[in-house]
C-alpha cells in the first residue's frame, strides 16, 4: 500500500490551446511538506486546482489520499483544507462569525477560540472581515483551511501580504501542523519560505517540473558563486576565464561586478581552484579584488538559471 | 444527504442573517417588492370590484417570486462568483448543490414570507384564505425552483452583481406583462396568449389562483415542471464558479 499522500504522473492541463501543465510528476509522503515554486504562469495554481478536485486533470494520473481528487472530491473535501491565492471571504461577518460558520460545516472542527489563537487574530475577532488588512485577511484563510483538522492542506502563496511577524507567524503554524502529521502541498513566491519550511520542492516552469528534491539536493551541481568589484582601471576584456568561462557583470551600488558560477570538473575542490587560479590572476595584475565573495549556489540562483532559462 | 441538509439549512441561515445586516439588500429583497404589490393591489381596490381584486392579490403572490429567487439570488451569485466566496465554500466540506442550495433555500424563504404577507392581506381584504394552501404551496416552491435555477443562468452570462440585475429586466417586465398576474392572458390576441400560457411565470400564478378557488388544470403542473427541466439544463450549463474577470 502507498504512503504517499499526494501522487502526481504525467498531469497535463490546459486552457484552450495554452498548455498551463506539460506533463508533471511528483508525490508527497504523508506528513511531509511539499513545496512547488515558479513564477506567475509556471502551472503551480494550476496544478493545486486540480489536487483541491476544482477541475478535473486533461491527462495523466492524480491521486489525493488515495482517491481521485475530482471525482471523490465529496469524500475528500472533509479531510482537506484550502487556502486559495485570493481570500474569498464574506466581508459583512466578522472574523468570529466567519471561523464559526466554517466550523458549522466540518464535522470535528477546532474551536473558535483555538481557531483565532492559531491565526493569532484573537483580538480581531468582533471586526468585519472587510476592515482587515491584506495579512489579516490571510491569516483568517489559514484559519478556515486548518478549522477542520484537515489530513492534507494546499497553501496557495499563503504568506503574500502578510507582514514579516505575521510571516513568521505563519511559519510556526505550519511547521506545527506537519509535525502533528498533516501533509501540506505549498506554493510560494518566496524562496527562504520554501528553504525554511520544505521537505521536499520542485521549481516549475513553463508548465513543467525542471529540477525536484530537497534544497540541498535542488543546489547540488549548480557549482558554486565567485564575486568581485572590478577596479575602475581594470579593463572588463582583460578580466580572466574561470572554470573555462568569462564573469558575467552586472552593476551593484555603481560599480562594475565580475561574477562566475563555478562548474567545472573537481566536484569537490573547483571553488578552490578557481579562486587560486583567480588569486594568481591578480598577483600578476597587480589587481585588488574589492569584496571578493565565494559561496555556493543559493537556492535563488537555481531558481534565477531555471526561469532566465540558463 | 444528512450532511447536505444541514449545511444547505446553515448556509440559508447566513444569508437571511446578511439580507437583515444589510439595508440595501433588506430594502431590495424584502420592503421594495412588498411596496410594489401593495401598490397594485391598493390600485385595484380603487379602481373595484372584488374579482379584479382577487385577481390582482393572487397574481402578486406569485409575482413576488422575480424578486428574491430571482433579482436578488442572480446579483447574490454573481458578486459571490467575482468575489471568490463561492469558490471558497467549494474548497470547504460543503457540496455545490447544498451552497447553491442554501441561498436558494434563503431566497426562498423571503419569497415565502412575502406571499405569507399578502395572503394576509387577502384574507384582511376579503378575497379570504386559500382553499387548497397545498396547490399555493407547490406554487410557490416549484416558482422559487424555477426562478432560483433562472438567476443561476442569468450569473453565469454577468460578469458583475449589478449587471446580473439588469440582466433579469427583460424577464421581469416580459413575465409581469405576460403573465397573468396583473393582466388577464384573455385580453392578449391569440398568438400572444398561446406564448404567454408557457411563461414561466403562468403557471405559477395559476396554481395560485387554483388554490385560491380557480378550476385546478394539469397543464399548469406540466408547463412547471417542464420549466424546472429546463432552467436545471440551462444552469448546468451556465452557471459558473471561476470569476470571469482576468
Amino acid at each position: 500500500m502507498s504512503t504517499e499522500t499526494i501522487e502526481v504522473g504525467g498531469l497535463r492541463q490546459r486552457y484552450g490551446a495554452f498548455e498551463a501543465v506539460r506533463g508533471i510528476d511528483f508525490s508527497v509522503p504523508s506528513g511531509q511538506l511539499f513545496a512547488l515554486l515558479g513564477t506567475n504562469g509556471a502551472g503551480k495554481t494550476t496544478t493545486m486546482e486540480v489536487l483541491e478536485g476544482f477541475r478535473p486533470a486533461a491527462a495523466g494520473t492524480v491521486r489525493l489520499l488515495g482517491a481521485d481528487p475530482f471525482r471523490d472530491r465529496r469524500a475528500l473535501r472533509p479531510r482537506v483544507g484550502i487556502m486559495l491565492q485570493e481570500s474569498g471571504l464574506i466581508g459583512d461577518l466578522t472574523v468570529s462569525e466567519t471561523i464559526g460558520l466554517w466550523r458549522d460545516l466540518h464535522a470535528r472542527p477546532l474551536s473558535v477560540g483555538e481557531a483565532l489563537a492559531r491565526a493569532d487574530l484573537a483580538d480581531k475577532a468582533g471586526t468585519a472581515v472587510r476592515q482587515l488588512s491584506g495579512g489579516q485577511k490571510r491569516r483568517l484563510d489559514l484559519a478556515l483551511a486548518v478549522v477542520g483538522r484537515p489530513e492534507v492542506l494546499f497553501l496557495d502563496e499563503p504568506t503574500t501580504g502578510m507582514d514579516p511577524e505575521a510571516r513568521i507567524a505563519t511559519w510556526k503554524l505550519i511547521q506545527d501542523l506537519v509535525a502533528d502529521g498533516t501533509t501540506v502541498l505549498l506554493t510560494t513566491h518566496y524562496l527562504e519560505e520554501a528553504e525554511r519550511l520544505a521537505d521536499r520542492i520542485a521549481i516549475m516552469h513553463r508548465g513543467e517540473i525542471r529540477i525536484a528534491g530537497t534544497v540541498p539536493e535542488v543546489v547540488a551541481g549548480h557549482g558554486d558563486r565567485i564575486a568581485f568589484r572590478v577596479p575602475a582601471h581594470v579593463p572588463i576584456d582583460t578580466l580572466p576565464r574561470l572554470d573555462g568561462f568569462p564573469p558575467e557583470i552586472t552593476v551593484a551600488d555603481g560599480f562594475p561586478t565580475a561574477r562566475y558560477t563555478v562548474t567545472g570538473g573537481d566536484p569537490d575542490g573547483r571553488a578552490h581552484r578557481s579562486v587560486a587560479d583567480l588569486l594568481a590572476w591578480a598577483a600578476t595584475q597587480s589587481v585588488t579584488l574589492d569584496r571578493l565573495s565565494v559561496r555556493p549556489a543559493s537556492l535563488e540562483d537555481v531558481f534565477l538559471s531555471i526561469v532566465e532559462d540558463k | 444527504m444528512k450532511t447536505d441538509l444541514a449545511h444547505v439549512y446553515r448556509l440559508a441561515r447566513l444569508d437571511l442573517g446578511l439580507i437583515f445586516r444589510n439595508r440595501s439588500a433588506l430594502a431590495n429583497a424584502v420592503l421594495m417588492p412588498l411596496g410594489v404589490a401593495a401598490f397594485l393591489i391598493f390600485t385595484a381596490r380603487e379602481q373595484g370590484g372584488a374579482d379584479n381584486l382577487s385577481y390582482v392579490i393572487t397574481g402578486q403572490i406569485a409575482a413576488l417570486v422575480l424578486f428574491a429567487p430571482l433579482v436578488n439570488l442572480a446579483g447574490f451569485f454573481t458578486s459571490r462568483r467575482e468575489e471568490l466566496v463561492l469558490k471558497r465554500l467549494l474548497g470547504g466540506p460543503a457540496s455545490a448543490p447544498a451552497i447553491l442550495g442554501g441561498s436558494a433555500a434563503g431566497a426562498t424563504v423571503v419569497y415565502l414570507v412575502q406571499a405569507l404577507a399578502v395572503g394576509a392581506a387577502a384574507a384582511a381584504l376579503d378575497v379570504g384564505l386559500p382553499s387548497n394552501p397545498l396547490l399555493v404551496l407547490i406554487a410557490v416552491l416549484g416558482g422559487a425552483v424555477v426562478f432560483a435555477l433562472l438567476s443561476m443562468v442569468i450569473s453565469g452570462l454577468s460578469s458583475s452583481g449589478e449587471l446580473a440585475q439588469l440582466a433579469t429586466v427583460p424577464v421581469m417586465l416580459i413575465s409581469m406583462i405576460l403573465s397573468p398576474v396583473i393582466v388577464p392572458t384573455e385580453a392578449f390576441p391569440d398568438r400572444l396568449r398561446q406564448v404567454a400560457e408557457f411563461l414561466p411565470l403562468t403557471p405559477v400564478a395559476d396554481l395560485v389562483r387554483a388554490g385560491y378557488g380557480d378550476a385546478f388544470q394539469w397543464s399548469s403542473l406540466a408547463v412547471l415542471a417542464a420549466w424546472v427541466a429546463v432552467a436545471t439544463v440551462l444552469a448546468r450549463r451556465f452557471f459558473r464558479w471561476d470569476p470571469r474577470r482576468g
